[in-house]
C-alpha cells in the first residue's frame, strides 16, 4: 500500500524536532483556549489562525493540527466540569460528565473522555489515512438530498431519549430549538424569516450562542435563584481515576462511538454534532445501567466523546478530498489550506502529498501527545471544581459574552444571548429538558433545507424520497426504531400480566430484565 | 495580611502595568516610515463582511499582504452574514472616516436587492474594481448531458425538470441560472434552481445524481474537472479561459449571458475627494505591485482593475442589471 | 434551578427512567405521570413556571404564524418557505397551550411551596441588570473595564465574600483576556477612550 510509505515519510517529517516542537506548542495552547467556557474548538481554532501565519506552511499545518485536536480536548473539560460546553457536539458530554463530576467522580469523567478521545482520535485518523477515498466516493456519490432527508429522520426519532420523563415537555423543548432555527435567510428563497429587521438575526442565531445561553447562562441563573453561589464539589472521591469497572464499561462505548462518528463524520453534511447525538442514545439503549443515565453513566459520556473525535477525524475527508467543510472548525482549517495557496481536493494528495501526510502524521502525534499531556493533569482540572462556584461562573460569563462577541461582534448578539437565557430559565423552572432544544436546532434546519431541495429536483413528487436503497434502509431504521420499543413493551406487559405479578416499572428502579 | 492575602493585588497591579505600557507600545508603532502622508500614521482596516475563508475574506486577506510594503500593518476582520449585507449596515458608521476599507462585490449587490437591505451602496464611495472569478456550468461525467446545448435544450423542453444546484439564494450562481432561463427564452422565475450553503455543498448534490447540473466558481472546480469527476459545459467568460482551454464559453454554446465574480474595495461614504484619490492611489499601486501579481496567478483570478468614473459607471450599471434579473426571479 | 433540586424533589423520576425503551418508556412515563399526579406535579414554582413557558409558547406560535403569512411562495413546486414555520408556529401554540392549561389545572391543587427567598429573586434581577450594562457599555468605555466590572458584580451577586479581592481577581482576569485574545491573537475587541 502506497499510503503506508506516504505516511512513513510524513511521520519523518513530523517527528523533527521543530515539528515535534509546533505540535506540542498546537496541542498546549489548543486545550488551553479550549478548557475555557463558551470558547468551543472552532472559535479557538479561528482565532489562533494568524497565529500560524507566521510559520512555514509544514510547520504551521503540524501545530495546526495540534489546536484542532487539543480544542476538543479542552472542550469537554469545561463540558464535563462545569456544565458549560462551548459547542454542540461536547453538549452531549456535558449530560452524564457534570452528573459524574458532581458525584466526585471528576477525574473518572475526565480520563474515559480523554482515553476515548485517544482512541477514537486514533482510529479516526487510521480511517483517514486508509478509507480517505473510498468513503469520500461513497459518502458523495451516493448521498443526496434524498438520503440526508431519511438520515435526519433518524436522527429525529433517536432524539426521542432525550426527551426526559414528560413527553409533552420534550416536544416543548424540540419545539423551542426547532422555532429558534427558524430564523433568519431561508435557504431555498433568500427571504428572512423570524428576523424582524434586525440585521444581526439576519443570518440566524448562532447555535453556539443557543447553547452559552441554556448551559452557560443558565448554570449562573440556576446558582443565584438556589442561592448555592458559595459552594464547591468535591472534586475527586477513591483512589483511582478510572476503576476496572468504568474500564469495562468504557471501551465499548469508545468503539461504537467510534464507529458512528467516523462514518457520519464523514458524509458530506454530516458534522460532528449528529454521531453525538447518535452515540448517546444507543448507549442508553444498550446498558446494563440504564438506570443509571442522568445521573452519571459512564458509558453516555464515553461514547459521544468518542463520537465526537472519531467524527472531527471524519471531517477531514470531505475537507481533503473534495475540499468540502463540514463543521465551523473544518471551514477554518480550509482557510489555513487556502492562506498557503493549497486548494483541498482531488489534486490534494497529488499536487501536495508531503504536507498532507505531514500533516496526517502529525494528527497522530498530536493525539499521543493529547493523551500524556491530559492524563496527569486530569487530576488537577478537577481540582478546578475546588474554586467556588461564584468564581467559577463570573469567570463563565465572561468567557460566554466573550465567545458570543467574537462570533457575531455586535450588542445584539449579546441581547440575543440574554434572551435565550432567560428562556434556558423559564425551561429550567419548568423542569423542560434543554438538550432537546439544541439538537431541534441543529437537525430541524438541515431537515428542512433538504427536504425542498428534494422535493424541488423531483418537482413535487414525494416518492423521490424513498428511491433509492440507502433511503429504504434509513427508513427501515425510523420505522424500526418507532414500532420495537412499543411492541416490546407490549409483549414485557403481557408476560406481566400472565406471569406472577411483578413491580409496575414506574415504582421500582429496577434493572432491566436480562434479554 | 499574609503573603498569599496580598498576591492578587500584586497581579492586579503587574496586569495593569503591562497593559499600560502595551498600550502605550502599540499606539507609537503603527504604519511604516514609508506610508502615505493622509495616513499620518495610521492604521489602514479592511472589513471582510463574510466568514473567513470565502472569497471577499481571501481578497481582503491577500490585500493585507500586498500592502505591507506601502502602508505597513493593516487589519483584516470578518462581520459574516446574509450576502455581505450585515457587514455593510455596520460599516455604514464609519461614515468620513478613510483608514476603514471594505471589500465587497457581485454577491453584495446582489444581496442588497434580495433582501431588501435597508443599507445600500450608496452610502459607501466606490474606489476600485480589483478581481473577477468566473463562473462554470458542470454536470457529473456519467450524466447525459454532453454539452451546454443538450442541456439547453432539455431546459427548453421542460425547465422545471432540470434542477440546477448552487451556492446561496441570490448568489451569482442563482443570477446566472436566471440569466440563462432568460436567454434562452423561458421565465427566470421558472428556473429550477437549488440552494445550497456554498459551492461545495452544491457539489455533492449533483455527484450524487439528484441536480441535473451544478454552477459554481471557476477556481473552485478547476480541481474536479482536471480530475475528470465532472464534465465542464460551459464558462461565463467573455473568452475562453487559460486554465481550461477546452471549455466553451456560453456564448460559443449560443447562450447569450456574460457574468463576472467581481470584487471590488470601497471606501466610507463622506470622505473627501483629496482622501477619495490618495486611497485609489494606494489601491492601484497595490495591484501593480509584484505580491498582487502572485497572488492573482495563484488564486486563478482574473486582473479587473478600475478606479474612477469607469468604475462608478459599472457598479451603476451591475446595481440595474442584478436587480431586474432578480425580480425577474421572484427574488426581490 | 440547579439539577440537585430535581433529583431531590421528583426521586421518582430516575426510578421511571431507563429499563423500558425510549418510545415507549416516554409513553408509560405520561401513564404513569397521569397515575402519580398530585405526587409529582406539586410543586407550586414548577407549575407557574410551566405555565408561563406554555403562554409565552402560544404567543411565540402566533407571531410565527403571523410571520409566515408573510412570506412570498416560491414559484416552482414543492414546498415553500412558509411550509415548516406553519407546521411549527401551530405546533407550538397548540403545545403550549396543553402545557399551560394542564399546569393551570394542577395549580389549584398544588401543595403551598417553599417560598423562594425575595433576596434571591433580587440577585437574579440585578444580574439582569449587570449583563444589559455590559451590553451597551461595551463599544463606550471598552472591553477591560466592563468585563473587570462583569465579573465582581456577577461574583458579588452569587455570594462572594471580601469585595476587594474579588475586584482584584475580576480586573487581572480582564486585562489578561484583553492581551490575549486582542493584542495576541488579534480579535479586535473594543476598546474605550483609554486605548484599552
Amino acid at each position: 500500500m502506497d499510503q503506508i510509505g506516504s505516511l512513513l515519510d510524513g511521520f519523518g517529517s513530523a517527528l523533527s524536532p521543530m515539528n515535534l516542537l509546533w505540535a506540542l506548542v498546537g496541542v498546549t495552547i489548543g486545550t488551553a483556549v479550549g478548557v475555557l467556557p463558551g470558547i468551543g474548538p472552532a472559535l479557538t481554532v479561528a482565532m489562533l489562525l494568524p497565529i500560524t501565519f507566521r510559520l512555514e506552511a509544514s510547520s504551521a499545518l503540524i501545530m495546526f493540527a495540534g489546536i484542532y485536536y487539543g480544542g476538543m480536548y479542552g472542550g469537554s473539560t469545561t463540558s464535563i466540569l462545569l456544565n458549560t460546553p462551548g459547542e454542540t457536539s461536547s453538549m452531549m458530554s456535558a449530560l452524564e460528565g457534570n452528573r459524574m463530576a458532581r458525584a466526585g467522580r471528576g477525574a473518572a469523567a475526565l480520563a474515559t473522555a480523554a482515553i476515548g478521545s485517544f482512541v477514537a482520535g486514533t482510529i479516526g485518523t487510521v480511517g483517514l489515512t486508509f478509507l480517505a477515498p473510498v468513503v469520500a466516493d461513497f459518502a458523495i456519490t451516493r448521498f443526496g438530498p434524498e438520503e440526508y432527508v431519511a438520515l435526519m429522520a433518524v436522527a429525529f426519532v433517536t432524539v426521542s431519549a432525550l426527551l426526559g420523563p414528560s413527553l409533552l415537555k420534550g416536544v416543548a423543548s424540540l419545539l423551542i430549538g426547532l422555532t429558534v432555527g427558524l430564523v433568519g435567510i431561508d435557504g431555498q428563497t433568500g427571504q428572512a424569516r423570524l428576523a424582524f429587521g434586525v440585521p444581526a438575526l439576519l443570518d440566524g442565531v448562532e447555535v453556539v450562542i443557543l447553547v452559552v445561553a441554556l448551559f452557560a447562562l443558565g448554570e449562573t441563573f440556576g446558582h443565584l435563584l438556589a442561592g448555592t453561589g458559595t459552594s464547591t464539589v468535591e472534586p475527586i472521591r477513591g483512589r483511582f481515576a478510572l476503576t476496572g469497572e468504568d474500564l469495562r464499561r468504557s471501551w465499548p462505548a469508545w468503539l461504537r462511538g467510534t464507529a458512528l462518528g467516523f462514518p457520519i463524520g464523514s458524509l458530506p453534511a454530516g458534522g460532528a454534532d449528529v454521531p453525538t447525538f447518535l452515540s448517546y442514545s444507543l448507549e442508553r439503549r444498550l446498558s446494563k445501567h440504564p438506570e443509571q443515565f442522568g445521573k452519571g453513566a459512564i458509558e453516555g459520556l464515553a461514547g459521544p466523546e468518542a463520537a465526537n473525535n472519531a467524527a472531527a477525524a471524519g471531517v477531514l475527508v470531505p475537507l481533503l478530498t473534495i475540499g468540502l467543510p463540514t463543521s465551523a472548525t473544518a471551514a477554518v482549517i480550509l482557510t489555513a489550506f487556502q492562506s498557503y495557496g493549497l486548494q483541498p481536493g482531488p489534486q490534494l494528495f497529488s499536487g501536495s502529498g508531503e504536507l498532507v501526510w505531514a500533516l496526517i502524521a502529525s494528527l497522530y502525534i498530536g493525539n499521543v501527545m493529547l493523551l500524556v499531556l491530559n492524563l496527569p493533569l486530569v487530576g488537577l482540572w478537577a481540582r478546578m471544581l475546588t474554586i467556588p462556584a461564584y468564581g467559577i461562573y463570573a469567570g463563565v460569563l465572561v468567557f460566554a459574552t466573550l465567545g458570543t462577541f467574537a462570533a457575531g461582534g455586535t450588542v445584539t448578539d449579546l441581547l440575543v444571548l440574554y434572551g435565550l437565557g432567560l428562556i434556558g430559565l423559564l425551561m429550567r423552572l419548568a423542569d423542560v429538558p434543554v438538550v432537546p432544544a439544541v439538537v431541534a436546532m441543529i437537525l430541524g434546519p438541515l431537515l428542512e433545507q433538504q427536504l425542498r431541495r428534494a422535493l424541488a429536483i423531483s418537482q413535487g413528487d414525494a416518492a423521490v424520497l424513498w428511491s433509492g436503497w440507502i433511503t429504504k434502509v434509513l427508513w427501515a431504521v425510523v420505522l424500526l426504531a418507532l414500532l420495537l420499543p412499543p411492541l416490546l413493551s407490549y409483549l414485557r406487559a403481557r408476560r406481566a400480566t400472565t406471569s406472577p405479578p411483578e413491580p409496575a416499572p414506574a415504582e421500582s428502579p429496577a434493572p432491566r430484565p436480562p434479554a | 495580611m499574609n503573603v498569599k492575602g496580598v498576591a492578587p493585588f500584586v497581579a492586579a497591579a503587574v496586569a495593569t502595568a503591562v497593559l499600560l505600557v502595551s498600550t502605550v507600545a502599540s499606539s507609537g508603532d503603527e504604519g511604516k516610515s514609508d506610508a502615505r502622508a493622509f495616513l499620518d500614521g495610521r492604521q489602514l482596516r479592511i472589513m471582510a463582511p463574510a466568514a473567513p475563508g470565502g472569497g471577499w475574506d481571501q481578497t481582503a486577506r491577500e490585500m493585507q499582504s500586498a500592502l505591507r510594503g506601502t502602508v505597513g500593518r493593516t487589519e483584516v476582520y470578518n462581520v459574516n452574514g446574509a450576502g455581505g449585507t450585515i457587514g455593510l449596515s455596520q460599516y455604514t458608521r464609519y461614515r468620513g472616516q478613510p483608514t476603514e476599507l471594505m471589500v465587497m462585490g457581485l454577491v453584495m449587490v446582489g444581496a442588497i436587492a434580495s433582501n431588501h437591505s435597508p443599507v445600500t451602496l450608496s452610502q459607501t464611495t466606490p474606489l476600485a474594481r480589483l478581481t473577477t472569478d468566473y463562473e462554470i456550468i458542470v454536470v457529473p461525467t456519467n450524466s447525459p448531458v454532453q454539452s451546454m446545448r443538450d442541456l439547453v435544450a432539455r431546459m427548453r423542453a421542460d425547465l422545471g425538470s432540470v434542477s440546477i444546484a448552487g451556492g446561496s439564494a441570490g448568489g451569482v450562481e442563482q443570477i446566472l441560472a436566471g440569466l440563462v432561463g432568460r436567454a434562452i427564452g423561458g421565465d427566470p422565475a421558472k428556473v429550477n434552481y437549488i440552494a445550497h450553503s456554498g459551492g461545495g455543498e452544491a457539489l455533492t448534490t449533483v455527484l450524487s445524481g439528484s441536480a441535473t447540473a451544478a454552477v459554481s466558481g471557476v477556481s473552485e472546480l478547476v480541481p474536479q474537472v482536471k480530475a475528470g469527476k465532472m464534465r465542464a459545459l460551459a464558462v461565463s467568460s467573455p473568452q475562453r479561459l487559460p486554465a481550461l482551454p477546452d471549455v466553451p464559453t456560453l456564448k460559443e454554446a449560443g447562450v447569450d449571458v456574460e457574468l463576472a465574480n467581481w470584487r471590488a474595495v470601497v471606501a466610507p461614504a463622506g470622505i473627501t475627494v483629496d482622501e477619495e484619490s490618495a486611497l485609489e492611489d494606494v489601491v492601484v499601486e497595490m495591484t501593480r505591485g509584484d505580491a498582487w501579481q502572485e497572488t492573482l496567478r495563484r488564486r486563478g483570478w482574473a486582473d479587473a482593475t478600475m478606479v474612477g468614473p469607469e468604475f462608478d459607471a459599472f457598479m451603476e450599471s451591475e446595481q440595474r442589471r442584478i436587480a431586474q434579473v432578480l425580480k425577474e426571479m421572484g427574488l426581490a | 434551578m440547579s439539577d440537585e433540586r430535581v433529583s431531590l424533589v421528583h426521586p421518582r423520576r430516575s426510578a421511571v427512567a431507563a429499563p423500558v425503551p425510549m418510545i415507549a418508556q416516554a409513553t408509560l412515563d405520561r401513564a404513569s405521570e397521569e397515575g402519580l399526579r398530585g405526587h409529582l406535579e406539586h410543586d407550586r414554582g414548577t407549575l407557574l413556571a410551566t405555565a408561563a413557558l406554555g403562554a409565552l409558547m402560544v404567543l411565540g406560535g402566533i407571531v410565527v404564524l403571523v410571520n409566515a403569512a408573510s412570506l412570498r411562495d416560491s414559484p416552482g413546486p414543492g414546498l415553500g418557505p412558509a411550509a415548516v414555520p406553519t407546521v411549527v408556529g401551530v405546533l407550538l401554540a397548540a403545545v403550549g397551550l396543553v402545557l399551560a392549561a394542564r399546569a393551570g389545572w394542577d395549580l389549584r391543587r398544588a401543595t403551598k411551596p417553599e417560598p423562594v427567598p425575595r433576596e434571591r429573586v433580587v440577585r437574579l434581577a440585578g444580574m439582569l441588570v449587570l449583563l444589559l450594562a455590559f451590553a451597551f457599555l461595551l463599544p463606550v468605555l471598552g472591553y477591560v473595564v466592563c468585563a473587570a466590572f462583569l465579573f465582581t458584580g456577577a461574583a458579588l451577586l452569587l455570594g462572594a465574600p471580601r469585595p476587594a479581592l474579588v475586584a482584584a481577581y475580576g480586573w487581572t482576569l480582564a486585562i489578561v483576556v484583553f492581551l490575549v485574545f486582542d493584542k495576541l491573537i488579534g480579535l479586535a475587541l473594543p476598546v474605550g477612550p483609554w486605548g484599552f
